[in-house]
């Protein structure tokens, strides 16, 4: 592999990404003042309401059904831009993973 | 070095969330106004930001009742630090005309601590733009030499307070007179 082969790699450029994001972070972190976690500081954001904790009843209509929906989108999106060099027992392995991914979660 | 660039940073691009204690919404226009492109604060970096928790400066206006100084407080207390108040109003500075009705605990600085008055009913567009320029003066060079080039150019006196000019004004408005005369 020459070297603009292994800059130009997308493992390559992964790293460098993660290396970038933590310089960031930890700039931030060192230049931001110090928190105090007084009062309401950690509190949810509510317009200056004492929000308290509460749950909610998960009953959105045609969830399970948007949310298949766009696990077969990802798997399209995958697959879709997968180079054409690349090997096809793993597109049709990652589509077979999608696939018995969706049949777990709705196998109910 | 890195403590030039942050104010640097702070400075260029001051975000500031605005909150109703609960004005008569005529000041509240007048900040619309100084934030839109005849007065353009924006021009300053200056940028209206819905959240708190990602704002740099409160512009906060009315007078503080007993029902919202919580809130105030909390929303204040949920700013990120370092956190600037302008108060924008004579409701905000003083609690006028409503203090010290039953309900009503004064103004803005009876709940948080405030770093500029703005006195007006309502507060001039001009005058915002001149109080937000002040805050900024301590940070940015250039809103350093805006402030200045007002000042040598009209009257600025009355436009704005410092906490310590209201804190001097509150001592001799309680400080009895000289009585009447005895002819």
């Amino acid at each position: 592999m020459t070297a603009a082969g292994i800059i130009y790699h997308p493992v390559t450029a992964f790293l460098l990404c993660m290396v970038g994001g933590w310089v960031l972070y930890t700039l931030g972190r060192a230049l931001a003042p110090v928190t105090r976690t007084v009062g309401g500081k950690l509190k949810t954001y509510a317009c200056g309401e004492n929000l308290e904790q509460d749950s909610f009843p998960n009953a959105y209509d045609l969830f399970h059904a948007a949310f298949i929906f766009t696990l077969l989108d990802v798997i399209a999106l995958v697959i879709g831009t997968v180079p054409a060099t690349a090997m096809l027992w793993l597109k049709a392995g990652y589509l077979v993973v999608g696939l018995v991914a969706i049949v777990i979660l709705f196998k109910d | 070095m890195l403590d030039r660039l942050v104010r640097w940073a702070r400075g260029k691009s001051p975000w500031v969330c605005h909150l109703n204690c609960g004005s008569c919404n005529g000041c509240d226009i007048e900040i619309l106004a100084a934030l839109t492109p005849r007065f353009d604060l924006e021009r300053l970096g200056v940028l209206l930001e819905g959240s708190p928790r990602h704002a740099d400066v409160l512009l906060a206006t009315g007078p503080v009742t007993r029902q919202i100084k919580d809130r105030v407080v909390r929303i204040y207390e949920q700013m990120a630090e370092p956190k600037f108040v302008v108060c924008v109003g004579t409701c905000g500075v003083s609690g006028s005309p409503f203090y010290p009705g039953y309900n009503v605990l004064g103004g803005v600085d009876a709940a948080i601590p405030v770093d500029i008055y703005v006195p007006g009913c309502p507060a001039r567009p001009d005058a915002i733009a001149y109080g937000v320029l002040k805050l900024l003066a301590t940070l940015n060079s250039q809103a350093q030499e805006l402030v200045e080039e007002i000042e040598a150019t009209r009257d600025t006196v009355g436009l704005i307070y410092m906490p310590e000019e209201i804190e001097e004004q509150r001592e001799s408005a309680q400080t009895p007179g000289p009585g009447p005369s005895e002819n």
